[in-house]
């Protein structure tokens, strides 16, 4: 009986760490808004929240995530993930892709399948890698890797929401693909309390998008 | 008949399209166009403009080899309505083969091609009725995120049906002609959605020209025939000419697939016997690409 409760004590101690990050009785969020100069909202920014003195990786379970091809585009176009974390290429289109990135935190190739790659890519660095496809040169799409659980991605509002925070400071910062400056210039130290949000802007200069262009130019024909 | 087989094969492999990975390719345009020398004549009597109307399909399956190589295999159609000088107006059917590698990984990595094609172009003047033939090769490279250049060499050759000669001794198949081109294009993405292009030609080999009647024209000519598409007393002939063509153009993105562009072409033909002609060239047009 006792090895019984033992064991289950064990397997739901296991359940509540893969969950990410841990749940905590006593948490503060952060309500963050991007926007732009002009105050449009900004999609796709990533805002991270590094506990105040964190020098390493802190130790969160890593998921399984996945970045799909769809109608010859990467989706999502931006994704979050921590350090450590599979993710998966899936390819739904009914031709074949050719997945690489040349990003220092992570190179690697996938070359041309059809489906599901049986092996998903491991990012076990941080730091931001950009992933392309070698048939289509437009497909483009960034992959943020942090050392932080405490992560999100803007919606079309530009807003995002980071919950379970323990108490206590943390350095926020945001990153967007087109960012123009550093994403450390954007860092701010926030305090969070036991309970409540502690809402936060940003106005972010973007740059343009200078990604190889989809639709037809006169005189080329593409990949073809 | 040739076509019509080639079509046949080009089916039965994309019925094979799950294990060959192939694909379906699609390109069609539309363009309104205006041209200050659509006969490409030297002297003010002999210049006539024109808008013409054109439009264009090409479809077909493309099979992606391996990691770097790329086979299509099109079927074209294209079509050209004329304002004043109907008798230009021409339809086109023919196939377009190109193989395409790509030497590397990455948006930056160079591209060569080499491709053929055979069209049937026919006129509503007979006189122009003929095969085209093309064979070419090219390279190309992006350069960082705004430019992109390519450069080919295009052979051509068309065959004329007809040879109406206007004079004993003289040949009359002023529309069989061929030429050497060596194009170069480049590419400057301006934002995400506007390209700027700029590109020059040169073709060294025979062209055909409209003039009335011109006897050193035509001692320079190496075919001569009447060319009723232009009106009585209008000549078209035969000359080995150096062409220039230098084009500039502004591409406007309007979702993924689809583009409206402007154009214009400056081209300046240097002929035998000291003749030379010049032609502006103002398209304007949407391009879309599945």
């Amino acid at each position: 009986m006792t090895r019984l409760v033992v064991g289950l004590a064990a397997a739901m101690a296991t359940v509540c760490a893969m969950a990410g990050p841990a749940r905590v009785a006593q948490a503060g969020e952060i309500h963050a808004l991007v926007n732009d100069p002009a105050n449009h909202p900004v999609e796709d920014a990533v805002v991270v929240a590094v506990p105040e003195g964190q020098t390493a990786a802190a130790p969160v379970r890593a998921g399984r995530e996945a970045v799909d091809q769809v109608d010859k585009e990467f989706v999502p176009y931006v994704k979050p993930i921590v350090v450590g974390s599979q993710v998966n290429f899936p390819n739904k289109d009914n031709i074949r892709h050719h997945v690489y990135s040349f990003s220092p935190a992570k190179t690697f190739e996938l070359p041309l399948y059809a489906g599901t790659p049986a092996t998903p890519v491991v990012f076990d660095r941080k730091g931001v890698v950009t992933i392309g496809c070698n048939i289509h040169d437009w497909m483009i799409a960034h992959i943020y890797v942090t050392e932080t659980p405490y992560f999100g991605k803007t919606g079309t509002d530009g807003k995002v929401r980071l919950e379970n925070l323990p108490p206590g400071r943390y350095v926020v910062r945001v990153w967007h693909p087109r960012l123009q400056g550093t994403e450390e210039s954007t860092s701010r130290t926030i305090t969070v309390e036991r309970s409540g949000a502690v809402d936060a802007t940003w106005q972010l200069a973007l740059k343009q998008e200078l990604r190889p262009r989809r639709s037809p130019v006169p005189g080329q024909r593409g990949y073809r | 008949m040739k076509i019509l087989v080639t079509l046949v094969v080009a089916a039965c492999l994309v019925g094979r399209a799950d294990v060959a990975g192939a694909f379906w390719i699609l390109d069609a345009d539309a363009n309104a166009i205006w041209e200050d020398n659509v006969g490409l004549g030297k002297f003010k009597r002999d210049i006539n403009s024109d808008s013409a109307l054109s439009t264009s399909l090409s479809a077909g399956p493309a099979f992606q080899l391996d990691t770097s190589t790329v086979f299509s295999l099109t079927g074209d159609v294209s079509g050209k309505l004329y304002e004043r000088y109907t008798r230009l107006d021409n339809v086109a059917l023919g196939l377009t083969a190109t193989l395409r590698r790509k030497f590397g990984l990455g948006a930056e990595a160079p591209w060569a091609r080499a491709w053929g094609s055979i069209a049937r172009q026919q006129y509503d003047s007979d006189l122009r009725d003929s095969w085209i033939y093309r064979l070419g090769v090219g390279a190309g490279k992006r350069f960082g995120e705004r430019w992109d250049f390519s450069a080919d060499y295009i052979y051509d050759r068309r065959l004329a049906d007809h040879d109406f000669p206007v004079a004993p001794g003289i040949p009359g198949d002023v529309f069989d002609l061929s030429g050497h081109t060596l194009a170069l294009r480049g590419n400057f993405l301006f934002n995400e959605r506007i390209s700027f292009l700029g590109g020059y030609s040169l073709r060294i080999g025979e062209v055909a020209s409209t003039t009335q009647q011109n006897l050193p024209i035509f001692l320079a000519s190496t075919a001569v025939s009447a060319d009723p598409a232009f009106g009585k007393g209008f000549f078209a002939y035969r000359i080995d000419a150096f062409v220039h063509t230098l084009t500039v153009g502004l591409s406007v993105a309007i979702g993924e697939h689809s583009s409206a562009n402007v154009e214009y072409s400056h081209v300046i033909g240097d002929a035998r016997g000291d003749i030379t002609y010049h032609d502006n060239i103002i398209r304007v047009g949407f391009l879309y690409r599945y």
